[in-house]
């Protein structure tokens, strides 16, 4: 017995209440949870409600609001959602990481002009802001992926690039380290803008 | 491959977890016989190659094949089943070629484990 319409849009407000709003899981999920409730309807015999029961508290324990020092503690998700943007994140995370590593040293540092200071910060206030609006359009995005979930915990470094480049970014060598940390943010902002519509366009 | 792995989760594996280090070759090897499969399609099949010894918990299946799809090894094709969205995982060109490397480290490893579990005594 397949389940009805009303007994599908029970699991799907489950869902909602778990905060499981994000399409590239939402959907595999759903799918899973009918086809063990059928399962259990079918094989034991026993009412949908007592088989809805059953099935969700096992998916309670992976529902659970979480954090994760790799985006900041102050950005929850459910335990699943935030395991599987953890996995497609760490690699820029390393990258991010290691780019810190290249700071330049103070002792070798090469003066610069006020007019080339000036560009460099036009600069990366250009590659600061379509980042942002990159970002912003995951993030605002009516279907959300888990990649809506990464470009919100990213904002707050984009907004702070510019402002740093302007107080701290005095010499060529620091300067460069700037420009290459905000081209690393907006290549990322590219990266997931894209896999975001492609998710979007399978589930469509 | 499944005549070699069914004894041994029969055994110690399922009982105690071990199989987890091991979840990743169980995935792909059921992706290479199978050209694809979805989430609880996976599960079911593990339970049915093992009697029901071993379960794939959604705990531990969706963070693997999530991270299987980070690394490149899988893809995602979203198919429309019983009016609602499917998501089917199949290898990728690099899967493939992990999946036979995965194999051969794990024939190894079940080598090895024999050896320490039942070692051969001989009299010289």
């Amino acid at each position: 017995m397949k389940l009805s319409t009303n007994e599908i849009r029970q699991i799907e407000t489950y869902l909602d209440s778990k905060g499981i709003i994000y399409v590239d899981l939402r959907f595999e999920i759903l799918d899973h949870i009918i086809l063990q409730i059928e399962e259990e309807v079918n094989g034991s015999g026993i009412e949908f409600e007592s088989a809805f029961l059953h099935v969700t508290k096992q998916w309670n324990a992976h529902f659970y609001e979480t954090n994760s020092l790799l985006f900041g503690l102050m950005f929850t998700a459910p335990k699943l959602i935030l395991d599987k943007a953890k996995k497609i994140y760490l690699k820029y995370f390393i990258i991010y990481t290691l780019s810190c590593f290249l700071f330049p040293f103070p002792n070798i540092e090469v003066e610069i002009s006020a007019l080339l200071k000036f560009v460099i910060i036009g600069v990366a206030l250009l590659f600061s802001i379509i980042s942002l609006v990159n970002f912003n359009k995951v993030r605002k995005s009516t279907r959300k992926t888990v990649y809506s979930f990464i470009a919100r915990t990213q904002i707050w470094s984009v907004l702070f690039f510019p402002v740093i480049i302007s107080v701290v970014g005095q010499g060529l060598n620091t300067s460069i380290w700037f420009l290459f940390n905000i081209f690393l943010i907006y290549y990322s902002s590219i990266v997931f803008l894209k896999k975001h519509k492609q998710i979007v366009k399978q589930f469509n | 491959m499944y005549i070699k792995l069914i004894p041994i989760f029969n055994g110690i594996m399922a009982k105690n977890n071990l199989y987890k280090g091991s979840l990743n070759t169980i995935i792909l090897k059921l992706l290479q016989e199978t050209d694809s499969m979805y989430g609880y399609e996976i599960t079911q099949k593990v339970k049915a190659l093992t009697q029901g010894e071993l379960s794939i918990t959604e705990g531990a299946l969706y963070p693997a094949l999530h991270k299987l799809e980070a690394d490149g090894f899988l893809e995602v094709e979203v198919v429309k089943v019983d009016n609602r969205l499917r998501k089917y995982y199949k290898l990728t060109e690099r899967g493939t070629k992990e999946t036979a490397d995965k194999l051969s480290e794990l024939e190894r490893y079940i080598e090895t484990m024999k050896v320490l579990v039942n070692p051969k005594f001989s009299l010289e």
